[in-house]
């Protein structure tokens, strides 16, 4: 019984797990090159002083922020046209382009969506579930296959393959598990299933308020046709 | 009877000089090629004093990054009712976007001006990154954008 919910997710999402183990593994490099490659501030240093050059750098600075990798970047708008720049909180000077990298953007978009937007984003939220099934499933084979669960990481015997994909399996179904509910998660917050805040990392500015009045009878134009090209 | 012609005659009259009025412009969007994903626009008129008058287009089918659009969403406080049935795709890195609508007489020379407003996922949200008075001179002319757009034009 077990066994069935094992090989048959196993069969059926190979293709699919493998594109995005691969796609992942590939996008876990870049938020370590990141904390490498940003100059990273002070820890003395107070969030005042930082602002302070910041703003002595870039007059019209309107934001300043720092990313989880340390990197600080500030927002502003210079004459009314917006721009963003990596800023080195030692001199507050922008030393790079704010803006993803193109090869990262193609690699996420092909992790989360598989360039099929929201049908994409479903498919890969299956493949996560599917990975959560195998894991969850492997961990009750693991335990049946050494008799017991204080045996669990006991030494194995039997087909040399069959020995070699429990030992990777017990090494790493920890992180599998993490990552087919950290996807599950993120693709409950796209969907807006959690209450938590929209995902762009970009800043918002938006304060509400009420809606003006229209100024002519003749509002809302007709539309006759629409096109993107 | 009475009654029918009554109200005939009073939406006739109510609806007939917007329609007489009314002329067929074609607004044309080109972005630039800034290589992210889909940018959400919104465009909007406002008035000669700058307020809100109302919204032509809403690129992006997701209501919550609208806040991004900030200008926008300042104005209308989200609402999505402002942009029922006038919603479409987010448009793409490098690409056009064409909307056709009849636009009132009276939206022209009078001060208004088409906005709009940008954002792209993970970059500088871009409000205001273009506007455009609203004038007979101006149209057919192309008009420069300041971060994602490119250029934008309405032809009469």
């Amino acid at each position: 019984m077990i066994r069935r919910f094992h090989r048959w997710p196993g069969l059926t999402a190979l293709a699919l797990l493998t594109l995005l183990a691969l796609s992942g593994a590939a996008l876990s490099v870049f938020p370590a090159a990141d904390r490498l490659g940003s100059p990273q501030a002070n820890p003395a240093a107070s969030v005042a002083e930082v602002a302070a050059r910041v703003q002595a750098a870039i007059p019209g600075v309107e934001q300043i922020r720092r990313s989880p990798s340390g990197r600080i970047t500030a927002y502003w708008f210079d004459n009314g046209t917006p721009g963003s720049a990596i800023v080195d909180p030692a001199t507050g000077q922008a030393v790079g382009s704010a803006d993803p990298n193109r090869v990262e953007r193609w690699l996420t978009t092909l992790h989360r969506s598989l360039f099929l937007d929201d049908t994409g984003r479903l498919v890969s939220a299956a493949g996560a579930a599917a990975m959560l099934l195998l894991s969850v499933s492997g961990i009750l084979l693991v335990a049946r296959r050494a008799g017991g669960w204080r045996r669990w990481l006991s030494p194995l015997r039997g087909p040399l393959a069959g020995r070699i994909h429990v030992e990777l399996a017990r090494g790493a179904v920890l992180g599998l598990l993490l990552s087919s509910v950290t996807a599950l998660w993120m693709t409950a917050s796209t969907f807006g299933l959690l209450p938590d805040q929209p995902a762009w990392s970009s800043p918002s500015r938006a304060v509400p308020a009420e809606p003006r009045s229209r100024p002519c009878p003749c509002w809302p134009p007709r539309r006759s046709t629409t096109c993107a090209s | 009877m009475k009654t029918i012609l009554a109200a005939l005659a009073l939406t006739t009259a109510l609806t007939l000089p917007c329609v007489a009025l009314a002329r067929p412009v074609t607004l044309t969007t080109t972005l630039k090629d800034f290589g992210g994903g889909g940018a959400y626009l919104a465009i909007y008129v406002t008035d000669a004093k700058g307020a809100y008058a109302g919204t032509l287009w809403m690129a992006g089918g997701k209501a919550r990054y609208y806040e991004h659009l900030a200008d926008w969403y300042r104005a209308t406080g989200g609402n999505t009712a402002e942009i029922n049935g006038i919603t479409g795709a987010s448009v793409g890195s490098g690409r056009t976007l064409e909307i056709s609508l009849d636009l009132a007489d009276a939206l022209f020379d009078a001060g208004y001006t088409v906005h709009v407003d940008a954002a792209v996922e993970d970059m500088r949200d871009s409000p205001n990154d273009i506007a455009v008075p609203l004038t007979t001179a101006g149209a057919g002319k192309s008009f420069p954008g300041r971060r994602y757009v490119a250029s934008l034009a309405y032809g009469l």
